[in-house]
């Protein structure tokens, strides 16, 4: 059946740019990251502690310290994207409040209702 | 009717699927009780116990993540503001998730406390999909499908003039 959506092009710009760098950041390059060798986002290392070798992760390898397995793709990258990502939709919904407020009335219903127009 | 056909287009698809009316409703309510309680229970704990202080976990803890830069310069300058909206926002948040009250206005900053939570604990050993992020995505999906108009007290505040009046408020309960 044909739908029609009353979406603006900055609604599809959120859903496409929002979810879409979350979606490649986490499972897509982690799928990436997965098929490489590494079962962890985050790298693994050997650091020895009052005489004893313990192995520990984190988003990056202290100096000192032996890297037993890199992802391929750095945590902090990824963690960037996603950040963007959820930067999108934060910005996205904020605006779409400001925008409410200075037209007096909502120029298209929140998300979660009917639409207007339909 | 119990159950709802939805006919739309998403991401340039049309998409056509069934739900069941009272399930929907009563998963949104307890989606928005539980989440509420998670985040209030966090809240209520931290202010019974007296004093808070999130210094050492913003200037040690979120070293080196990608809100290290944010975290560390209000352990340095600012860590009076997170001591103090920490423990109440959590709890304020949680309240009105449970009672349906300011739905969406309480979790978009649900929401906004996780990414500092999600990127400063950086949880990722077994992958970038840890609890904190399962809390960001609880709190986005209350407040995208305005949950607190099932068995909350936004469907009656809704109801009044005041809010007729001034449908921009429509973002902040729901």
């Amino acid at each position: 059946m044909a739908t029609q959506s009353n979406l603006t092009t900055l609604d599809k710009a959120a859903m496409w740019l929002g979810g879409g760098l979350i979606i490649l950041a986490i499972p897509v390059m982690g799928l990436i990251v997965t098929l490489a060798g590494s079962n962890s986002a985050l790298y693994t290392y050997e650091v020895t502690q009052n005489g004893e070798t313990v192995t520990q992760q984190g988003l990056s390898v202290p100096s000192g310290a032996t890297a037993v397995t890199e992802p391929l793709f750095a945590p902090n990258l990824r963690g960037t994207i996603v950040l963007i990502g959820l930067a999108i939709f934060g910005l996205y919904a904020i605006y779409k409040f400001v925008v409410a407020i200075g037209s007096g009335a909502p120029e298209a219903t929140p998300t979660g209702e009917p639409s207007r127009t339909q | 009717m119990a159950t709802r056909q939805i006919d739309t287009n998403v991401l340039g698809s049309d998409v056509s699927f069934t739900l069941s009316g009272p399930w929907s409703a009563y998963w949104l309510f307890f989606l928005r009780v539980m989440t509420g309680w998670w985040m209030m229970h966090a809240g209520l704990t931290k202010l019974l116990e007296g004093p808070f202080s999130a210094a050492g976990y913003l200037e040690f803890a979120t070293a080196g993540t990608v809100v290290g830069p944010v975290t560390t310069w209000i352990a340095g300058n600012a860590v009076w503001l997170p001591n103090m909206l920490i423990p109440i926002g959590e709890f304020m948040i949680g309240l009105g998730l449970i009672v349906g009250c300011l739905t969406r206005l309480a979790s978009f900053f649900g929401a906004f406390l996780m990414v500092f939570f999600y990127f400063g604990n950086s949880g990722w050993a077994h992958g970038m999909v840890s609890g904190d992020m399962m809390g960001m995505l609880l709190f986005m999906t209350v407040g995208v499908l305005g949950a607190g108009r099932v068995l909350g007290l936004d469907q009656y505040i809704e109801k009044t003039n005041f809010v007729k009046n001034n449908r921009w408020l429509r973002y902040l309960l729901g």
